[in-house]
């Protein structure tokens, strides 16, 4: 009973708070949108054609800024290495809105008979590759271009300041470049000057139908964090174990014992959580035992406390396994991405401008994802919001169709306007909602 | 070159034999061959009658008379019901002792021979039929055979013969003392002060006629321990409101195994961690507060004994304290290693070889059994030895092993083993500079 007037009155606190952009400027840039529907496929086959690794998008940067220059935006490049930052001041006072669109690509060779496909080569770890958009970061660019464009043109209806962000590396920098991406932008004042008020991203899904949009409340996508488990034994002839500190053994006793953190040890209710452990190397020759083993893993949670937890747990869990067997074990926790958290006040306000973008019965509550996105260090900072935008296309079946980051990923450009209608909408909703009248 | 001078000093020994008076050896051959049918007639008497651990007052009663018929100096009520005899030859020499344990098993008996137990007993608040399902009928038999020869011959020996009897082999029942270390407790290696102690087992799965030993850790030590292993309570559907001993148990058992397996010198001596119980919970839908594990460890090595006790303590806590557990380990020593005096071994073993010929004398593989012989050997120098009793028509597979109702020995196996404590007591005698 408690919980039924608890939904009515949320819901009627919802719409109450929803004011919205007027329904004849709505139906006014929803054409716009339309009409520039070739120009933004045209630009994302663009960037499909040209796809470029993190912190490497030095043409894919500089084709934005110029884009960008050319609809008389304030702009700043590069940005965190090759970042571009625009600024849109509307004509009436009001917030700072951050949208952000990340741009680089990954080391997979392309694998269709696209017109567009991308035939770029380069040398990633040392080995040659293909180079390919197999996350959709080109439709995110595209999608952002067409934000910016329709957007500068209806400055006069604009009651606040939008910034553009394109930042790199959201895929992670070599090691050797440091803070990247999200991070780097972060610590360049990306959300100072003016000081943004609140973010909003996308991602394109191709396992979600074109069209649709999907989001969460809370944890959306995982933290992600690394983990190296150096277990320290004593090498001796395989035919002797009584003289080693076995480290093959006790490695495989600590991956046992870090399967009870996740299942015996976790609030699993409050958020799944994943350990991994994806690499295991030892020894050298079937007959020696090896002074050492080293593990390496990647940790998934939901929620800060969480992961905090984990990290402690794993900690312990290895050193002391390590220990009952007279060996060690060093572990080094690699915190990488926090999780993408969407604001859960923010995320109510704005779901229903996702519902105007796209329909009703298009935006769906979607389940947590183990993947991770660095959009989550902007939200540690400043209330965002995040989700995901369908693109698998029609005439796929479901259960063929390429996950990111494979060579035959593939998404639906009709899927593109629905994104550019969700960004239009959030950031013109948030400024009726949130500027002072 | 190590070897050849092995080889010289068994030659050497075996020359020291072979000065014992030829003509006594004659005559304790032949008397052991003549005492044969008494032995089976004690045995199958014993057999009819056995007795539980500390219980054995009928069997005392009756070793004590044959003792006292033989004119020797008798002590009863050893370690409950221990029985000891003196045999003083009032001449100089080595005292020596040979020991034989009295008490049978809580087994009810399952074959159709005419002296088959037939008596019942209380056994922890159990009824129970009672068998000398282990051959101690045997070896009470043999030694009060052994005893007649002696007294017999005490004109040719010197020194003095103890005779053992001990109760209690099979562990005293809860709450009591009892076997081979009450006894020695009691004094039994004083007074006078054994020098050397010689004791046998019969064994339903050696061939008959076969005597078989080991240089060494022949049977295992036998020590318990006991984990309790200290979580926390919760509700079975949120393990991360616990920390669960189970799960902890588990891996605490899992890591265990590699004590062995990694840790532990296998060429040196075989060991053996069994965990033989475990307890936890009340519930399906309750993760409890602790768990509960016991078991065995079973070694033939004082230095490795240790070492496993410490890497347990060690792998237990912890492997709970990884899971943010505590466990508690709670080691009791059992009965010590039963270790062949190497020198001794080496000494001795032609005897066996001269009791039941250079064929019929194996040196065998260590048994993970425990036997309390061992604490005599703690104190002095001893070796223990196994005579071969299986019938020649038994499939070697499918013989009934110790312990079980069915076991059967063949008493055709009396005579070698008459014959092997014989020689070894009347050659250690001769070959003593006393």
């Amino acid at each position: 009973m408690k919980k039924f007037y608890q939904t009515i009155c949320l819901s009627l606190i919802g719409i109450a708070a929803c004011a919205q952009m007027d329904s004849k400027l709505k139906a006014r840039l929803d054409l716009q949108v339309k009409e520039l529907e070739p120009k933004i496929i045209e630009w994302r086959r663009y960037f499909h054609e040209h796809p470029e690794l993190s912190n490497r998008e030095v043409k894919t940067g500089a084709r934005i800024a110029e884009q960008l220059k050319v609809f008389g935006l304030e702009v700043q490049y590069p940005v965190a290495k090759t970042g571009v930052v625009a600024l849109l001041k509307g004509s009436k006072p009001g917030p700072v809105i951050a949208l952000r669109a990340d741009i680089d690509a990954l080391p997979i060779t392309e694998r269709n008979s696209l017109p567009f496909a991308s035939k770029e080569k380069v040398m990633f770890s040392g080995q040659e590759t293909g180079v390919m958009h197999a996350c959709g970061h080109d439709g995110h660019m595209a999608i952002l271009l067409a934000v910016a464009e329709i957007l500068s043109k209806n400055k006069n209806e604009l009651r606040g300041t939008v910034k553009f962000i394109f930042q790199p590396a959201e895929e992670g920098a070599p090691v050797s470049d440091g803070v990247s991406g999200a991070e780097l932008m972060i610590k360049e004042g990306v959300l100072e000057n003016p000081k943004v008020e609140a973010i909003f991203g996308l991602h394109i899904q191709s396992l979600l139908p074109s069209g649709q949009l999907a989001y969460r409340s809370g944890g959306l996508m995982a933290s992600v964090d690394g983990v190296d488990i150096k277990v320290k034994g004593q090498g001796a002839h395989g035919a002797t174990p009584w003289d080693s500190v076995d480290p093959i053994v006790i490695s495989s006793q600590i991956i046992n014992g870090l399967q009870t953190i996740v299942s015996r040890q976790t609030e699993l209710t409050k958020g799944g959580a994943v350990i991994t452990i994806g690499s295991m190397h030892a020894g050298i020759r079937r007959n020696i035992i090896p002074e050492e083993a080293m593990l390496e893993g990647t940790i998934r949670a939901f929620d800060d406390n969480m992961q905090k937890k984990i990290h402690a747990d794993i900690i312990r869990t290895a050193t002391k396994i390590a220990e009952s067997a007279g060996g060690k074990a060093e572990v080094n926790i690699q915190v990488m991405y926090p999780a993408t958290v969407n604001d859960s006040k923010l995320t109510e306000q704005m779901a229903p401008s996702l519902q105007r973008a796209a329909g009703v019965e298009n935006v769906k509550i979607t389940l947590p994802v183990t993947m991770a996105e660095d959009f989550s260090f902007f939200q540690q900072k400043v209330p965002g919001f995040f989700f995901f935008l369908g693109a698998y296309p029609a005439d796929m079946k479901l259960d063929k169709q390429p996950t990111h980051h494979t060579a035959d990923f593939m998404i639906d450009e009709k899927a593109l306007t629905t994104g550019v209608k969700a960004l239009i909408n959030l950031t013109m909703d948030y400024m009726v909602m949130n500027s002072k009248k | 070159m190590k070897k050849i001078l092995l080889y010289l000093l068994l030659l050497a020994a075996q020359q020291t034999i072979a000065q014992v008076n030829p003509k006594l050896q004659t005559k304790l051959d032949q008397q052991a061959k003549e005492v044969e049918s008494k032995v089976i007639d004690w045995r199958r008497h014993l057999h009819q009658n056995p007795e539980l651990s500390n219980r054995e007052t009928k069997t005392a009663a009756y070793i004590e008379a044959h003792l006292k018929s033989l004119g020797l100096k008798v002590q009863t009520g050893v370690a409950v019901t221990g029985v000891v005899a003196l045999l003083e030859t009032g001449k100089p020499g080595p005292v020596i002792a040979l020991r034989a344990d009295m008490d049978a098993l809580p087994v009810t008996e399952r074959n159709s021979l005419p002296f088959a137990s037939k008596v019942k007993a209380t056994f922890n608040g159990q009824e129970t039929g009672v068998m000398h399902a282990c051959g101690h009928d045997t070896h009470v038999a043999m030694l009060m055979g052994v005893a007649e020869i002696l007294s017999k011959n005490k004109a040719d020996l010197k020194g003095t013969i103890k005779f053992i009897f001990q109760p209690a082999e099979e562990g005293a029942p809860v709450g009591e003392e009892g076997g081979a270390s009450l006894m020695v407790k009691e004094g039994v290696l004083e007074n006078p002060k054994v020098e050397v102690i010689f004791g046998l087992h019969i064994s339903s799965i050696t061939p008959l006629g076969k005597l078989t030993y080991r240089p060494g850790g022949i049977l295992a030590a036998a020590d318990n321990y006991s984990i309790k292993v200290l979580g926390k309570q919760a509700h079975g559907s949120a393990p991360w409101m616990s920390i669960d001993p189970i799960v902890v148990s588990a891996q605490i058992i899992t890591g265990l195994q590699t004590i062995i397996s990694r840790q532990t010198e296998l060429t040196k001596e075989a060991a053996v961690i069994t965990v033989g119980r475990i307890q936890a919970g009340i519930r399906e839908n309750i993760i409890p507060e602790e768990a509960f594990f016991a078991g065995t460890i079973r070694t033939l090595d004082t230095a490795m004994q240790q070492k496993i006790h410490d890497k347990i303590i060690l792998t237990a806590t912890k492997i709970a304290e990884s899971a943010g557990a505590k466990a508690e380990v709670t080691i009791r020593r059992g009965t010590p290693v039963t270790y062949n005096d190497p020198a001794l071994t080496q000494k001795m073993a032609p005897s066996l070889q001269k009791a039941a010929g250079a064929q019929n004398t194996v040196v065998i593989n260590a048994i993970t059994g425990a036997e309390d012989f061992a604490f005599y050997q703690k104190k002095v120098p001893g070796f223990f030895f196994f005579v071969g009793a299986m019938p020649p028509d038994q499939d070697p597979n499918t013989v009934p092993s110790h312990h079980t109702p069915d076991f059967m020995v063949d008493e055709k196996a009396f005579v070698t083993g008459i014959k092997a404590m014989l020689d070894l007591t009347v050659d250690y005698m001769y070959m003593s500079k006393k």
